[in-house]
């Protein structure tokens, strides 16, 4: 099951998936963030730190949306911590193309020092 | 070899199940650290695969037959629907972000994380076969 929590804050969007994303819950993730997107927040964080796995039909979703949300002016950066979920993302290559921080401090910088 | 066999139906509601089953296996048999993280999703993609273009989403069965010991561990599903058909498509993330489509992916993670990737049809069968060995 997935539960998708959405908080705001500085301008920026964190988004927290908690459980799994798989075929079944995948409309879940993909309806909120584009709910995001529509209303003109982009400036995103994934926090991935209660996410237990992510199958492909989520890592499409990332794919499908990334170039939209960057022509808009912002980012969707991944805050990852579980080795299970950094493997995924590093198994096909989103660690060269997305932007991955430890920790959610970190991952926040990136907007607050481009705000500034 | 230790064998643990089951029939499940083709939906998506059981991915979760034959996940976690996968992870346990793993767990039991292997202290492979990467072969538990990213193994159970590769049998849960071939699943998935299934159901979406074997069965169409519309039902049906598939019999899974899960083979471990401390060396490897091999996984392989027997199913009716369409004859399976593998595109041989080289991946490139950067131009699937450019095109927007995230399709495909699954099939990729598979051919990622399998050591063997094998499948076929016989006595009116589909079936996947997909071999991990362990790393000490």
């Amino acid at each position: 099951m997935l539960e998708v929590k959405t908080e705001i804050s500085q301008g920026v969007v964190f988004l927290r998936p908690r459980g799994r994303i798989d075929p079944l819950t995948v409309d879940d993730f993909e309806r909120e963030l584009e709910r995001n997107i529509k209303e003109g927040r982009v400036k995103i964080i994934l926090d991935c730190s209660e996410l237990e796995y992510i199958s492909s039909a989520g890592l499409g979703v990332l794919i499908g949306h990334i170039e939209e949300i960057r022509e808009k002016g912002g980012d969707l950066v991944i805050c990852c911590t579980t080795s299970r979920v950094y493997q995924i993302f590093d198994l096909l290559g989103f660690t060269r193309i997305y932007r991955f921080f430890p920790d959610i401090g970190a991952a926040l910088r990136v907007f607050v020092d481009e705000q500034s | 070899m230790n064998k643990v066999k089951l029939k499940v139906p083709a939906s998506y509601e059981f991915l979760g199940p034959v996940f976690y089953l996968t992870e346990k296996l793993v767990e039991l048999f292997s202290s492979d650290e990467r072969a538990l993280a990213i193994f159970p999703l590769a049998v849960q993609e071939i699943m998935a695969n299934i159901i979406e273009h074997s069965y169409e989403e519309k039902g049906g069965e598939i019999s899974i037959l899960w083979e471990i010991n401390r060396d490897l561990i091999r996984v392989e599903f027997s199913f009716g629907g369409k004859r399976v058909k593998i595109p041989e498509v080289e991946f490139d993330l950067e131009r699937k972000i450019k095109e927007r489509k995230g399709r495909g992916l699954g099939l990729e993670i598979v051919r990622k994380i399998a050591d063997e990737l094998e499948y076929g049809y016989r006595g009116g069968k589909n079936w996947w076969r997909i071999t991990r060995r362990f790393r000490s």
